[in-house]
């Protein structure tokens, strides 16, 4: 059995959870805890691509970073590199698609923190990236790993926007969610059941974490 | 609970909308004899056009078009899809339907043929292919035009080496847009796919591939299969053929 499939998607996922770690705590922080002109418009803008349907993100992502994107073309110029069709291409699409739900739920750990703690670590001297590591980030621990995990596998399934921008190449874009897709289209059903009960179990699994992160006080 | 009123609201009117909506439909006159042509998406313009006359001739028939790769259509019909004609753009597909007793032998025959060709933004031979970046074919597991594509560098000798470079595409009209796009340097389509399109297209030598026969033939569980086979005879007649010949086919 070729494992291309698994690895390639274990490996897209754990780069766009490690991307969302980052700058989705950054956006819900912001979110969370700033006020300023236009932050509505970035709340209801990140989490479009949750209510969006994936190929219209795709849609959206080929417009953009396309060889003839609006980035996409300045990439080619001063590269030569086309990032359609690649595994960056899925880690991208998977990234975009699975980041809503990050900042959903780290905004809402976040401002379930008591703006107190803060306020009573500046007055001690400590600088906001200071205080986010040391106060807020472990009180809104449980939130920011459950919206980690959910993002983990809202990324491994991601499907439509993938196809679309990273197409469905065999061994180089071709996550599970897509070989399952090209496996049933061919007839190997054999592959696609095999897909399919692995995805079913992680996904049993990203529930059962999930849950006794959120039960354990 | 605001939320959930709306929700009962509009699903109450849904209930009350959706089944009259398709009763005053149903009313009207007779009924249209529907059917379902499930074809090779490269036979999708010339299929459309003989569609429209057909129609226009036998105005209560109506003929709904499901158009993809030939691999991704038999394996719909494989799964008990309700189809009544089935046309392929290759051999394949329909000679696994046969062998599975899933279509009316007697009323298989092929209809026309095509050709493969190269198509990108400039004319290219072979040789050039090399120096290209991505070439797109069709994913020979389900698509006809990417087995040809493959069967014709493999016997040429070029496949090893361009193998790196090849993106698979879901259908042949896929390849034709990556192309169009500028997404992929080049593809492997068929010459019919080409007419609409401003890129230059380049032949190669069709005795590299197989001959490109289409089938068609009347599925087995066809609630329609005489009307089914007035529009199978009307695709060979002298106008079907013409209107084939106009797209690129023959």
């Amino acid at each position: 059995m070729d494992f291309s499939p698994l690895v390639l998607s274990l490996w897209v996922s754990a780069l766009s959870t490690s991307i969302i770690a980052l700058f989705g705590t950054l956006i819900a922080y912001v979110l969370a805890r700033k006020r300023f002109f236009g932050r509505t418009m970035l709340d209801a803008f990140t989490t479009l691509p949750m209510i969006l349907p994936p190929t219209v993100t795709g849609y959206y992502l080929i417009i953009l970073l396309g060889k003839n994107g609006i980035i996409g073309n300045h990439i080619y110029k001063l590269t030569g590199w086309n990032i359609m069709f690649t595994w960056q291409a899925a880690v991208i699409a998977a990234t975009v698609v699975a980041i809503p739900i990050m900042i959903k739920s780290a905004k809402a750990a976040i401002e379930s923190v008591d703006i107190e703690y803060e306020k009573a670590a500046f007055t001690l001297g400590k600088s906001e990236f200071e205080t986010f590591f040391l106060v807020t980030l472990p009180l809104a621990k449980k939130g920011l790993i459950a919206g980690l995990v959910l993002s983990f596998a809202r990324a491994l399934g991601e499907f439509g926007a993938t196809i679309m921008i990273a197409g469905n190449i065999p061994g180089k874009t071709s996550t599970m969610s897509l070989a399952i897709y090209r496996a049933f289209q061919s007839g190997d059903d054999q592959l696609a059941t095999t897909l399919v009960v692995f995805l079913t179990m992680v996904s049993i699994g990203v529930i059962y974490i999930t849950t006794r992160i959120s039960r354990t006080d | 609970m605001k939320i959930k009123s709306l929700l009962t609201i509009f699903l109450i009117a849904a209930m009350i909308v959706a089944p009259s909506g398709c009763l005053s439909e149903k009313s009207n006159e007779t009924k249209p004899v529907e059917i379902t042509f499930s074809a090779a998406i490269s036979l999708s313009d010339a299929l459309k056009d003989m569609g429209t006359e057909f129609q226009k001739k036998n105005p209560e028939v109506k003929i709904n078009f499901n158009f993809g790769a030939s691999g991704t259509l038999e394996k719909q019909i494989e799964q008990g899809a309700s189809v009544d004609i089935f046309a392929s753009a290759s051999q394949l597909e329909m000679e696994s339907l046969d062998g599975k007793g899933l279509i009316i032998k007697s009323t298989r025959t092929n209809f026309t043929r095509n050709k493969l060709v190269i198509i990108a933004p400039s004319r290219l031979t072979i040789e050039e292919l090399k120096t290209l970046d991505k070439i797109a074919i069709g994913d020979p597991k389900t698509v006809p035009a990417g087995r040809y594509a493959q069967t014709f560098l493999e016997n040429t000798g070029f496949f090893e080496m361009l193998k790196s470079k090849l993106i698979f595409a879901e259908n042949v009209r896929q390849v034709l847009d990556y192309v169009e796009r500028g997404e992929v340097d080049a593809g492997f389509v068929y010459f019919s796919d080409t007419l609409k399109s401003n890129l230059s297209v380049s032949s190669i030598n069709d005795s590299l591939y197989p001959p490109i026969l289409y089938p068609i033939a009347i599925v087995n569980d066809s609630q329609q299969p005489a009307i089914s086979r007035q529009f199978i005879d009307y695709i060979q007649s002298n106008e079907g053929q013409t209107i084939l010949s106009k797209y690129g086919f023959g």
